[in-house]
Formats: C-alpha cells, structure tokens, sequence
C-alpha cells in the first residue's frame, strides 16, 4: 500500500488539475458564499405607497411603513397602472394603496380597507414585504383601535425558534458550502480512480499494489479521505465563526457526521466508477444524483411535504442526512438519538463499493476496459 | 469551409459524440423534469404542530380546534408541558408549539388581554412562516369572534361589530404566482440555470475533445458564428420543450409570451454558446468541462440574486455575478413569463445580455486566435 501511496502523491503533484480541485476550490467557494451570506437579513425592500386619501392618518401609516424595519417607502404620485410597470421592472416589491376617505371611514367606523399588491414570484423578498407591511398596518390600527376603546381580546406572540433575528440566509449558507463540497469530493473520487482508467494507467496502480484491488483503492483515497475530512470540517467549523454561528448540540456529533458523509460520497464515487468504468459516464451519472440533491433535502422546501419519487429520493440521498444531522447539532441542539439515525442512513454508502468489487477487478485487470472517453 | 456546411458538420458532430448529446439533450431535459419533483406540492400544508395548553378551558378546546382546522397545521398531540414540546421540535417531530397560558378562559371572560404563544422552527424559513401564519390565522378568527359576540351582546349591529373587530384591516393581492408556490418560484430560474450549464459543459467538451484529437478549433469568426448557429437551434428547440412541456406537465403560471421570451432570450444563449466556446479551448480534457460546471452551478443560483435580492450581496460579489449570462437572463425570463413585464421593462437585462454575448464572442476569438495552445486544466 506504501507504493500506491507514493505513486498517487508523485500523480498529484504532477496534475495542476488535482491541486485546482482539492486545494484551491475548497477555499475558494465557500469564501464566496461566505460572502454572498454575511451580510444580515435584507436591507430596506423598496416598496410604493399610492397616497389617494392624503390625510393625517394616511401620512402615518406612510411613515410607519417607512420606519419599520426591511422596507422602506418610494413615494409614488402616479397611478396604479404605472405602480404595476414599476413591480415589473423590479424598481419595487410591493404596492400600498391607501384609499380615497381612509381617515373619515376610520373615525366613521365603517372599517376601510388598505389594498396591498405584492410581487409573489419573489417568494421570499415577497413575503418579508408582505409580512412587514401587514404587521404596520395592523400597529396602526390597534392604536386607533385603543383610542376608540376596543383591542384585540386575543393576539399572538411569534417566538422564532433557535433563530430569533429571522436571519434565515444565514442559515442557509453552511448547508450550501456543505452541498458544495459534497459535490467537489464525489467529482474528485470519480476523477483520480476513473482517470486510471481512462488514461490506461490501471494496470500500473494494481501493480503497485501487489495486484490486489483493497489495498489499491484504499492507498489511493485514503489521503483524500484524511484531506477532506480535515479540510472539510476546518471549512465548515471556520465558516461558522465567520457567519457568528453558534453550536448549540455536540460539535463532535456534527463533525463527527461530516467524516462519515465524507467516506459516504467517497463511496458513491467509487462505486458509481466501477459501475460504469468510464470517468466520463460516471460523472455524467453523479451529476443527475447529487447536482439537484440540495433541492431533495429538505432545507428548503420541507421533505414531509414532498409526494412520491420525491419524498423517497428524498431519503435516500446521502446529503439530506448529513445536512439534517447538522442542521440538528449545529443550529437546534438536537437530542443525539435524533441526529443518529441519520448518521445511520449515511454508513450503508460507505460499503456501497463492495457491490462492485467483482466488476472493479475486471477493470483493472484487463486493458479492454482502459481508453474509453 | 462555407458557413453553412460548417454548421451542419458542428450539429452533426454534437449530436453522434455520445458524450456530449446525454449533456446536451439528455441532462436538459431529465434536469428540467427532475428539479421541480420535490417542490411539486408547491405549498408545505398539514405541518406538525403540538399544543402546550395549560387552560384545558372550553375556550382553548375551541382555539385548539380552529387551528387543527388551517391548511398549514396538523396538531399531532396535546400537552402541558412546554418544555416536552420544545424537545419535540428540537428532534423535529413537530415544527412548532401553540402554547395557550392558564387563566386564558378567565382572562377572556374578564375582557383582559390574551396573548397565546406561536413557537415555530425558524431554522427553516417555510416551515416557520407555514406554522406561524396558521397560527396566527386561527387566533385572529377566535379573537374577533369574541369581539363580535361581545358587541352583539351589547346590542350593536354587526356591521360594526367587524369595525371594531379590526378598525384598519389589510386586503392581499398576489402579484404573480397567485398560490404562493415554491416551485412557481424557483423553478424557472432554475430551467434558465440548466439551460446555460448544460450547453457550457456540451460546448466546452466538442472544444476540449477536439484539441486532445489533436484536431484544430474553429479560430475564424465566421468558424466561431456557424458552430455556434448549431447549438443555438438546439436551446432553441429545448426552451420550446421547457415552455410547452415542462410548463404543462407541472402546470406553473405564466403571464408572458413565448415570443417574447425567444426574443430577450436569444442574446442569452449567444452569450452561453460564446462562452463556452472561449471555455471550451482552456479546458485541457473533456471531463474538466463537466466537473467545473457542476462545481458552479449553486454558487451562479446565488449570485443570479433571484433567491435573495442581489442588493445585500458584497459589491465585488454583484458584479462577480453580473458576468454570468444566467444572473441578466434569469432576471428578464422571470420578470418576462412569470410577471408578464413587456421587454421595455427589462431593457436593462436585454442590453446587458447583447453586451455579455458580444463580449464573449471577443474572448472566444481572441483565445482561438491568439492563444492557440492555452489550456490551464
């Protein structure tokens, strides 16, 4: 196995490639995600108010809009036609429509009501407006509500669980640089055991391994194993000091799982190569299984609500656990026995290989299967 | 060689490269179809909610009841205990607590202010709006019932009784993605994403596949304009497939115009072909074209700024991204098809878009003809 070890260090060194994929992107990207997240939840949404009351009570509610926190108020004299055309264009994430009389129906009591347009295909920047929008129109109405004697008998008081800013980009940004480097160790297990095979150097590799298949895959990964593992869970431990994270469950746990997910894709890989035993085709192949698998895994879109293929996709997929055991131990200080199981889930991954050791033996073997681009 | 059979050589080289037509036409299509599973349901309904109540009044039955009741909550136990219920959600059994104090009955009777807990998991940003907008929901409807009974037992009219219910109130209008849908959302943005990365790593593979065959690239403009005329007509037969299929199959809104949408599209995949041509030509073997593409694909979705508005992203970050064709072409195709907005409302997007394309053929060129050998990986 020490020949296989310092044949695939002099490879490395040799491969610009390599030291592009394994040292410089691991840095590299999640620098910028880093960055793309740092910044705290959105400043100031733009948002157009329609004054067609002009009252008192109407420039209140203009001001309170303006001084509630993530939107800000873009004074707007024309009607509601060109308010439209000023949504489309992006220039504003929402209308406020304050109607003509709104302050003598008010103190009329005749309940008038504040139209609110907002851009819903911005899902998320639409429904902070909406929110934000919502919540000042009703501050405004409690207090007018008080000076005519009545408050609401019952009210609800929000309390974001483990997240209590709101801060929701933050939270997405680790289970991005996980997914990113996720995708970066089964490209990199696909390209040093399937260049082998396409550049027809396998029979060296088996050779320096007294032709034995273990020791020939397990002297070649095991450095990147041990890499990505450290370097992995130093990018991660890092991005969480810079993002002001706290860990709320067992570091060790979390980290722990990040070892276990990194031997997990290193199984894929390897198994996904033997499978096809074309670097090509096995990349082609790891692509549609783990390029959309952030989308399957439930930190977005929760995986109850999701149906059939989906759902079953969804429990499958290795990255799924490890992001929910992280967001468990990191964010939610999870109960261990909640965030083990998915530890389980990643384990059978890790021997995934075995299933193709028989047809790993032919490619080495025989030049027959060495070329094939 | 002329132009035209130039072109007919390039398409029929895509197309019989077995390795290239499963990126081409195979990933486009399979990722069109496969993306958008798992936000098909669109909305997240029937979350799991457990209730603290420590009133166990007929009141708070009936509160309970009215919030089993919304679309978004399914109430799976009943408790006293908070702290149990907040272990639930920690190992995610349920995604938030209602939590009702003990008096609530009395208080009400005795016309006291009642606040009711909403405990939602704000690690995710669904399930906690989903769980807290039920929420709140079903205690506004039990509060201004009481207002209304209470009026009415007084012996107002009940016009006035709403009034007083809520002296200000707020109608919602969608703009857009009427339901609210997640996939309505995310996944156009994502069809343009596929398109561009697809046709990058297909690209990029004929050029780095040509040079290890030692074969010579295209170096003349007209070569880089006939080659690249090929796999236009492919995006253009695939964003018909995406429109016309992909739309119905999943059955996503629109309020745009497939015309229009060819037409603010056509700088868009100018600039894809152009760049992949010049990319194509640094890539030292075929498969590094499709292991850099994948590698980019999440980070280009964030810094296209349609998840989160671009205008909080770092300044070097946002020009970063305004390099991708996918950042401008993302923005027009939503704004264009999912908001209806005519192409003189994303002018700006269109022109940036003719200005990437144009750049990119420079830099296509210019690598070919100056750089004849450059690869870096």
């Amino acid at each position: 196995m020490r020949l296989v070890l310092g044949r695939e260090w002099r490879r490395f060194c040799a491969t610009p490639r390599l030291w592009l994929l394994v040292v410089l992107v691991p840095v590299l990207l999640p620098t910028v995600l880093v960055a793309v997240f740092l910044e705290r939840a959105p400043t100031d949404l733009p948002v157009a108010v329609l004054d067609y009351d002009q009252s008192h009570l109407s420039r209140q509610i203009s001001r309170t809009l303006d001084a509630t926190p993530g939107i800000s108020v873009v004074r707007f004299p024309a009607d509601l036609q060109a308010a439209g055309a000023a949504v489309r264009r992006g220039e504003v994430f929402a209308v406020v429509a304050l109607p003509p009389d709104l302050h003598r129906d008010v103190l009329r009591g005749q309940a008038p009501r504040v139209q609110l347009f907002y851009n819903r295909q911005m899902l998320t920047a639409g429904n902070v407006v909406m929110r934000e929008v919502r919540t000042a129109i009703a501050t405004v109405g409690a207090g007018i509500g008080i000076r005519q004697g009545v408050f609401p008998p019952v009210r609800t008081e929000n309390h974001p669980l483990f997240n209590p800013g709101l801060d929701f980009a933050r939270f997405l940004a680790l289970p991005l640089i996980a997914t990113l480097l996720h995708i970066l160790i089964v490209v990199v297990t696909i390209d040093v055991t399937g260049r082998e095979l396409r550049e027809g150097t396998a029979g060296g590799w088996l050779n320096a391994a007294d032709r034995r298949l273990g020791p020939a895959l397990l002297g070649k990964l095991l450095p990147y194993f041990a890499w990505f593992s450290l370097a992995g869970a130093g990018v991660l431990a890092l991005s969480v000091q810079l993002l002001g994270l706290e860990v709320r469950g067992s570091a060790l746990l979390w980290l722990g799982g990040w070892v276990v997910f990194t031997a997990a894709c290193m199984g894929l890989g390897v198994f996904l190569t033997g499978l096809f035993g074309n670097l090509r085709m096995a990349t082609s192949v790891a692509s549609v299984i783990i390029s959309p698998a952030f989308a399957y895994s439930g930190m977005t879109f929760p995986t109850t609500a999701m149906e059939g293929f989906a759902s079953f996709w969804s429990t499958v997929l290795p990255l799924g656990h490890y992001l929910n055991l992280q967001a468990g131990q990191l964010a939610m200080g999870s109960p261990v026995s909640a965030s083990l199981i998915h530890l389980y889930w990643l384990i059978p991954f890790i021997g995934l290989p075995l299933l193709v050791t028989r047809r790993w033996r032919q490619l080495l073997a025989d030049p027959v299967h060495w070329g094939a681009r | 060689m002329p132009a035209w059979r130039t072109f007919r050589n390039e398409l029929r080289a895509a197309l019989t490269d077995r390795g290239v037509v499963i990126i081409l036409l195979g990933g486009s299509i399979l990722y069109a179809l496969f993306y958008p599973l798992p936000y098909q349901a669109q909305v997240a309904t029937g979350l799991p909610v457990v209730v603290v109540d420590q009133d166990a009044s007929a009141s708070s039955r009936e509160l309970i009841r009215r919030v089993a009741a919304t679309e978004q909550i399914r109430v799976i136990g009943v408790i006293t205990e908070p702290r149990e219920a907040e272990a639930m959600v920690r190992a995610m059994r349920a995604a938030g607590v209602v939590q009702i104090p003990a008096d609530f009955e009395r208080d009400i009777l005795r016309q006291e202010p009642v606040q009711v807990g909403a405990f939602g998991n704000a690690a995710f940003m669904v399930l906690y709006s989903q769980v807290v907008t039920g929420m709140a929901n079903a205690v506004q409807s039990f509060s201004a019932d009481i207002v209304r009974q209470r009026q009415l037992e007084e012996g107002r009219a009940e016009l006035f009784a709403d009034t007083l219910a809520e002296p200000l109130a707020t109608d919602l209008h969608e703009l857009f993605n009427p339901d609210g849908g997640y996939a309505n959302y995310v996944v156009p943005a994502v069809l343009i994403l596929i398109l561009q990365q697809t046709f990058l790593i297909g690209i990029g593979m004929m050029g780095a596949g040509r040079r290890e065959q030692g074969l010579g690239t295209a170096t003349g403009l007209g070569d880089l304009l006939a080659t690249g005329a090929a796999y236009l007509v492919l995006l253009a037969l695939l964003l018909a497939f995406y429109l016309l299929v992909v739309y119905e199959v999943f059955g996503f809104p629109r309020y745009g115009r497939v015309v229009e949408v060819y037409w603010l599209l056509l700088p868009f995949f100018l600039a894809v072909i152009f760049l992949g041509q010049a990319l194509g030509q640094l890539f030292r073997s075929r498969e590094t074209a499709m292991q850099t593409m994948m590698l980019l694909s999440l980070p280009a979705i964030f810094l296209a700024g349609f998840a989160w508005p671009a205008e909080i992203m770092p300044t070097p970050l946002v020009w970063l991204g305004q390099l991708i064709p996918s950042t401008p072409g993302i923005d027009g195709f939503v704004r264009v098809y999912q908001m209806g907005a005519s192409l003189e409302e994303v002018r700006p997007a269109q022109l940036q878009l003719w200005m990437l394309a144009g750049a990119y053929l420079v830099l296509a060129w210019g690598i070919a003809r100056f750089r004849p050998h450059a690869a870096v990986s």
